[in-house]
């Protein structure tokens, strides 16, 4: 203590510098706040203390350092502060700006709704096509069909049952010069996972496949098959089959026609 | 903002540099002890422990450099 003052002269520096621990910094600042003269002893060595800080390297800071600075000021507390967010600085748009933005958005919208179109109307498209294909098949199949009914070389052929399904009957027609046979059945619905198979048999060679087909198909209608052209066939038989079918014959038979 | 004419700011250039200069003239123990007191606001205790250097010396070297920058500026 010197003339009455707890700090000496050369220690207010120190003192802003917080170099005084807290028990003896708490007196002297009480002290400070009631002496005039300490007071200013005080700022004039934080004021040279405080010109440390332009020795510091000199950095240009982002500007939302100073932002933050600013807020923290006004908060008057060391208090988290939330992040800011950067305002760019533009010049302000032409006049032209505001026919064209409308017209951009108009135009974005107009494009939106053209696209939805465009996809709609890809569907129907679709749509229609796969009815197209399936009515022309189904031209195809009736034209082949009359083609074969019609012809004065095609031949009817009677299918008789077997002891194996007596009540079973049904015809083949065919036409060697085509190589075309189209043929109904009446049979009752095979065991699971069995289907009818359908033989053309030659004088000479193996049997040929003239196709599967299920009790239903064939009795409300005519099932074509196509055969080598010319093939001396003699016998027709239907068979029963697994699923999918077989390249020869190995299920019993339940109908036989001779031609 | 603060009103700013040619002659103070000739003036806090001036000052500026007085203070670059003095701190850059200081052995580099006494500025670094500055520095971490007034920039990361550490006490003498800390400035010893960080510096890894006795704590009387700390107090010896802030005392200098404080001293020193005073006289050079009275």
């Amino acid at each position: 203590v010197t003339n009455g003052h707890p700090i000496r002269a050369e220690e207010f520096e120190l003192f802003a510098l917080g170099m005084f621990p807290g028990e003896e910094r708490a007196p002297i600042q009480a002290h400070i706040d009631s002496c005039t003269e300490c007071a200013r002893k005080l700022a004039e060595a934080r004021g040279r203390i405080a010109l440390i800080a332009l020795a510091a390297p000199e950095q240009n800071p982002h500007a939302v350092v100073k932002q933050r600075l600013l807020e923290k000021v006004r908060a008057g507390k060391s208090s988290t502060i939330a992040p800011v967010r950067i305002r760019e600085t533009r010049p302000s748009a032409p006049w032209w700006n505001t026919i064209w933005a409308p017209a951009a958005v108009a135009l974005a919208l107009a494009t939106i709704f053209l696209w939805i179109s465009d996809r709609r109307l890809d569907r129907q498209l679709e749509q229609i096509q796969q009815v197209t294909r399936t009515y022309q098949a189904q031209t195809q199949h009736a034209q082949a069909l009359v083609n074969v009914l019609a012809a004065q070389d095609t031949v009817t052929v009677k299918l008789d049952a077997t002891p194996a399904m007596p009540k079973a009957w049904g015809s083949v027609k065919y036409n060697p010069r085509m190589g075309m046979m189209c043929y109904s059945a009446d049979l009752p619905e095979p065991p699971p996972n069995k289907v009818y198979q359908m033989w053309a048999v030659p004088m000479t060679g193996n049997p040929v496949s003239a196709g599967v087909f299920m009790p239903a198909a064939a009795h409300n209608g005519q099932m074509l098959a196509k055969v080598p052209t010319g093939m001396d066939c003699k016998w027709f038989c239907v068979t029963v089959e697994p699923k999918g079918g077989k390249s020869a014959p190995t299920g019993p038979k339940v109908l036989v026609g001779t031609l | 903002v603060l009103p700013c004419n040619l002659e103070t700011t000739a003036a806090q250039n001036q000052l500026l540099g007085r203070v670059k200069a003095i701190l850059s003239g200081m052995p580099d123990g006494q500025r670094e002890a500055i520095e971490l007191a007034y920039f990361e606001g550490m006490t003498h205790s800390e400035i010893a422990e960080h510096l890894a250097t006795p704590l009387g010396t700390v107090k010896t070297r802030i005392r200098s450099a404080v001293e020193i920058l005073k006289q050079a500026l009275a």
